[in-house]
């Protein structure tokens, strides 16, 4: 374990060097903050006492800095008595601990100690993440491999076969093999959003997000459900406004939470229905309603259509194909942006599903208009 | 009529990719990884190849690369076959990686017939 100490006082860095040094730590010492920076940009630092107190960069600014660039790098202050409000404001920045002048060598090996203590904590709570994360993923690639292919292979037969490709076959048959393959792509189907459920609850959305155009995205939504949409004569519209405010979000999260709204509207619609997608503004957020007007859902079933795998059973939804994941990724990944969704039915009547999501900050917002077409 | 390669580490799938070639009266050569394919490549010279993305060993793109990077394969067009992983996502993903690599073409498994007879005759035109 390494420690750097920056103080602009000599007596401070020796008098700090001596007694680390006997605790067994390695140190090093820089008397200003660039000296510092420097010093921590070699990586060989894991803990960084630092002076709030500095003539050149001030420590605060040191500190920000090495909270931004090394995340890993523990920081603990060093103030003045008189100065406290410092190691207050220090501690919002990020410092994990302070220690005021002048201190013992008791005072000092504690605080240090404790702070080592943190840092594998830290590390081995990033380090179960991450192993978790792996299982997550090998488990994904096994499912999407290890299951996809024999269906894409038993499909792809199925197809021939309907193709007349292995001969003739009666309009019975192909009534039967048409079945099948409906049950098949069900499975595809669930499959697919199987695999995204875990993806958006394991990771982080953050990394992805951007500021996206939400028009276009109900629009790659509604591409999706067009070929079913069209066997039902079904008609949808994307009446999202252009300028609608633009959100900070994973775009293909996005898009899944749009195309399983619509997909729904579409599934348990009547033939000749019709799904109408609109934007409103409210306040700081943006809402978006995907409204139908087909077979609704009754009162005591409401809550429970976002639980994993819950279906409606009835005589008009039991020909239906879904597996009941389509609400509950939705739900995860709304939540993922910090929105929320809710859903007013009319039994026999349509369904109304809203989702709120803040709108971004304005300059984002006019970036993404100007991408939008 | 043309000479097909088609390179899919799935015997069943390799062959009713056959079965619907065929039935076009294309003539159709298979390999079952990615090695052998590549070597089906240079000793066949097929006029179109037909290669899935996901195998054990060399996967699609690697084979892909190798043969762009080939002079004297970078020409005969390739219609890779992805299988996408999750919902609408990895269609760009695998668009995005498909164009990466310099494939001309792709698509996705199951791969509709009537599709599939379009994208290799757009293949070979
Ligand atoms: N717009 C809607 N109108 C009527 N019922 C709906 C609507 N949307 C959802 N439901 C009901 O809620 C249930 C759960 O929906 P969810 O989207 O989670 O699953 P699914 O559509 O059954 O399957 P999946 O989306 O995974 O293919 C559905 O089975 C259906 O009974
Ligand atoms: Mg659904």
């Amino acid at each position: 374990m390494c420690i750097l100490v920056v103080d602009d006082e000599k007596i401070i860095r020796e008098g700090a060097e001596c007694i680390l040094v006997k605790e067994g730590w390695q140190t090093g010492t820089a008397e200003n903050g660039r000296e510092g920076l420097n010093l921590i940009a070699t990586g060989s630092y894991q803990l960084l006492l630092l002076d709030l107190m500095m003539p050149g960069i001030s420590g605060m600014e040191v500190l920000k800095n090495v909270r931004q660039s090394y995340p890993d790098v523990i920081v603990i202050v060093i103030t003045g008595y008189a100065t406290i409000e410092n190691a207050v404001e220090a501690m919002k920045n990020g410092a994990y601990d302070f220690i005021a002048k002048p201190f013992t060598p008791d005072q000092l090996r504690i605080v240090v100690r404790r702070a080592f203590e943190k840092r594998d904590l830290m590390l081995e709570t990033e380090a179960l993440r991450r192993e978790r994360r792996q299982r997550m993923q090998d488990f994904v690639n096994l499912v999407s491999h290890e299951l996809r292919s024999p269906l894409n292979s038993i499909q792809q037969q199925l197809f021939n076969l309907l193709k007349g490709l292995a001969g003739e076959i009666t309009s019975d048959q192909h009534m039967i093999l048409e079945r099948v393959q409906g049950r098949l792509s069900g499975l595809t189907g669930m499959i697919k959003n199987l695999l995204d459920v875990s993806r958006f609850e394991t990771e982080p959305f953050l990394q992805n997000k951007e500021p996206v155009c939400l028009k276009e995205i109900v629009q790659e939504a509604v591409e999706i459900c067009q070929d079913d949409a069209r066997e039902k004569n079904i008609t949808i519209m994307n009446k999202v406004s252009a300028k609608a405010a633009a959100v900070e979000a994973d775009r293909q999260g996005l898009v899944s939470v749009f195309a399983n709204l619509v997909s729904n509207a579409v599934k348990y619609n009547r033939a000749g229905g019709t799904v109408h997608v609109r934007s409103r503004s409210r306040g700081a957020h943006v809402e978006i309603t995907v409204a139908d007007n087909g077979i609704g859902i009754a009162p005591d079933h409401l809550e429970r259509i976002f639980d994993r795998f819950f279906r409606i059973r009835t005589d008009e939804t039991r020909h239906v194909i879904g597996s009941g994941l389509g609400l509950s990724l939705v739900k995860s990944i709304i939540k993922g942006h910090n929105g929320g969704i809710a859903v007013e039915s009319v039994p026999g009547t349509g369904t109304d599903v809203t989702v709120r999501l803040p709108k971004s900050i304005q300059q984002l917002s006019l970036r993404a208009y100007s991408n939008c077409h | 009529m043309a000479k097909i390669l088609i390179v899919d580490d799935d015997p069943d799938l390799v062959e009713s990719i056959e079965r619907l070639l065929k039935s076009k009266k294309h003539e159709v050569i298979a390999a079952y990884d990615g090695d052998a394919g590549l070597e089906k490549v240079r000793s066949e010279k097929p006029d179109a190849i037909i290669l899935d993305v996901m195998m054990p060993g060399k996967d699609g793109y690697a084979v892909c690369k190798e043969l762009k990077s080939d002079p004297d394969c970078s020409s005969i067009p390739v219609l890779l076959l992805t299988a996408v992983v999750s919902h609408i996502p990895t269609t760009a993903y695998s668009m995005r990686d498909g164009m990466e690599i310099e494939a001309e073409d792709y698509i996705d498994k199951p791969v509709e017939p009537d599709e599939l007879v379009n994208r290799v005759e757009e293949l070979l035109a």
